[in-house]
C-alpha cells in the first residue's frame, strides 16, 4: 500500500518527465524552424546580394548578327502590358521620359508594380532596342521585375501594344553589370532587329547607395 | 520624374518674359549668342533649362526644331504654349519684373524657360539652333545637341528584398538562441530537482 507522500512523489516524477519531454520537443521544433538554406546562400552571395541565375547569361547570343537581310519589324505603338510566361508575370507598362540625369525612366517608388517604357526610343516591335525598366523590389518586398534575373534563354516575352497588336520576343541572355561600369553601347546601342531590354537592379544593396548593379535581359523579336 | 514631365506642356517654342533687357547685353557674354541651355545636349524627352541675358525688360520667345514642349518661367507663373514649334515673340508681357532687378542687373543669365526635347524626328549628333528674343526683339541664339539616347544605369530597386535578407539573419539567430535556452533551462531544472529529491531520500 502506497502512502500519500509516495503518491505525491510519483506524480511529481511524472510531471518532471512530461516537462522535460516538452522542453526537448519545443527546443527541437525551434531548431527545425531555423532555415538552413539562407545561411548557405549568404555564404555564397553575401547578404543583400541579387545575382542573375546560373546559365541565363549568353553574351554570344546578343552579339550574333541577325540572319535575315530585312528583319521583321512593326510600326511604332506604345506598349501597354508585358507578359512573362516563365515567371507567370503580367505587368502593366507606361511610357515615360528619361530621368533628368539622362538615365532610363524608372517608375515612382509607390508604382513599383508597373514597368516604364522609355518613349524616347523604339517601341517594342520597332527596329532597335525598346527599353522597359522595372523595380527589382519596393521597400516592402519584390516588385515588377523581381525575377528578371532568372529568365532562361529562349523564354517568351509578350508585349501588348496600344494599337491592339501583340509582339513576342525570345530572351537571348540575361546579364549583370556594375552600375559604375555600365555598357551603354551594348544595352542602348542601335540594333538591326527589333529587340527588347528588360532592366532592373541587382548586385549588393546598401542603405546608403542602393543596389550597385543592373540586371539586363536581352530579347529579340520572334513574331 | 512626373514632376519634370509636368513642367513642359506647350509645343515647340517658349515664351520668355524677362524683366530687364539691354541691347548691349543681348549678345552678352554667353559666347553663344545670348542663350544658355542646361543641359546643352541630351536625348528625347530631356528637359532643358533655357537662360538668357536681356536687360531691357519685357518678353520674347525661344524656338527650336529640337523642342516639342516648353514653358516660360516668369517668376510668378508659367506661361504655356501648345501651338507649334515657332513663335514670333509677341505675347505674354505681364509687366512683372521677372528678370530685371537692378541689383542683379549684371551679366548673369536668368532662367526664363524650360523646354522638352522632341521624342521623334531628330538626328542624333546634330546641333539644333535655339532662338530667343528680348522685348526689343533683339535676337538671341544658342544650340542644343541631340544625343539620341539615354545612358547610364537605372536606379530600379528600393531594397525591400535585400533588407528582408538582412533581417532574416537575426530572426534565425533568435530562434536558435531561444531553443538553446529552453533546452539548457530544462536540463538545469531537472538536475536541481533530481539533486533535491536525492538529498530528501537520503535524509
Amino acid at each position: 500500500m502506497t502512502t500519500r507522500q509516495q503518491r505525491v512523489a510519483a506524480r511529481g516524477r511524472r510531471l518532471e518527465t512530461v516537462a522535460a519531454a516538452v522542453t526537448v520537443l519545443v527546443a527541437g521544433a525551434l531548431c527545425a524552424a531555423v532555415p538552413a538554406e539562407p545561411v548557405a546562400e549568404r555564404d555564397d552571395r553575401g547578404a543583400g546580394l541579387t545575382m542573375v541565375a546560373e546559365g541565363v547569361s549568353r553574351p554570344d547570343a546578343v552579339d550574333t548578327e541577325p540572319p535575315e537581310a530585312e528583319p521583321f519589324v512593326m510600326p511604332r505603338s506604345a506598349p501597354t502590358r508585358l507578359s512573362l510566361p516563365q515567371l507567370d508575370a503580367d505587368i502593366e507598362v507606361f511610357g515615360a521620359d528619361a530621368e533628368p540625369d539622362g538615365t532610363p525612366p524608372v517608375p515612382e517608388k509607390d508604382d513599383a508594380d508597373r514597368a516604364a517604357w522609355w518613349r524616347g526610343g523604339p517601341s517594342p516591335g520597332q527596329q532597335g532596342p525598346a527599353l522597359l525598366v522595372g523595380h527589382l523590389d519596393s521597400v516592402k518586398g519584390p516588385a515588377a521585375f523581381a525575377r528578371i534575373g532568372s529568365l532562361k534563354p529562349g523564354a517568351e516575352v509578350v508585349v501588348e501594344r496600344e494599337d491592339g497588336s501583340t509582339v513576342t520576343f525570345a530572351v537571348d541572355s540575361v546579364e549583370q553589370y556594375a552600375k559604375d561600369d555600365f555598357p551603354n553601347a551594348r544595352v542602348y546601342g542601335p540594333t538591326k532587329t527589333a529587340q527588347l531590354r528588360l532592366i532592373t537592379c541587382g548586385g549588393t544593396w546598401t542603405k546608403k547607395d542602393g543596389y550597385d548593379a543592373n540586371i539586363v535581359a536581352f530579347a529579340t523579336i520572334r513574331s | 520624374m512626373q514632376k519634370m514631365r509636368s513642367l513642359a506642356t506647350a509645343a515647340a517654342s517658349a515664351v520668355i518674359v524677362v524683366g530687364m533687357a539691354a541691347p548691349a547685353f543681348a549678345g552678352g557674354d554667353s559666347g553663344h549668342g545670348g542663350l544658355k541651355l542646361h543641359p546643352s545636349s541630351g536625348g528625347p524627352g530631356t528637359v532643358v533649362e533655357v537662360k538668357a541675358l536681356c536687360r531691357d525688360g519685357g518678353h520674347g520667345t525661344v524656338a527650336s526644331d529640337a523642342f516639342e514642349t516648353s514653358q516660360a518661367q516668369t517668376g510668378r507663373h508659367h506661361d504655356r504654349h501648345h501651338d507649334g514649334r515657332h513663335h514670333d515673340g509677341r505675347h505674354h508681357d505681364d509687366g512683372k519684373n521677372t528678370g530685371g532687378d537692378p541689383r542683379h542687373d549684371d551679366r548673369h543669365h536668368r532662367v526664363f524657360a524650360t523646354a522638352k526635347v522632341m521624342h521623334e524626328g531628330l538626328t542624333p549628333g546634330k546641333k539644333y539652333e535655339v532662338t530667343g528674343y528680348c522685348k526689343n526683339h533683339e535676337r538671341l541664339t544658342g544650340t542644343f545637341t541631340f544625343t539620341g539616347g539615354v545612358g547610364g544605369a537605372a536606379d530600379a530597386g528600393l531594397g525591400g528584398l535585400a533588407a528582408g535578407t538582412e533581417s532574416a539573419v537575426p530572426s534565425t539567430t533568435t530562434a536558435a538562441a531561444v531553443a538553446g535556452g529552453l533546452a539548457v533551462t530544462g536540463a538545469a531544472g531537472y538536475f536541481l530537482i533530481w539533486r533535491r529529491r536525492a538529498g530528501g531520500d537520503q535524509a
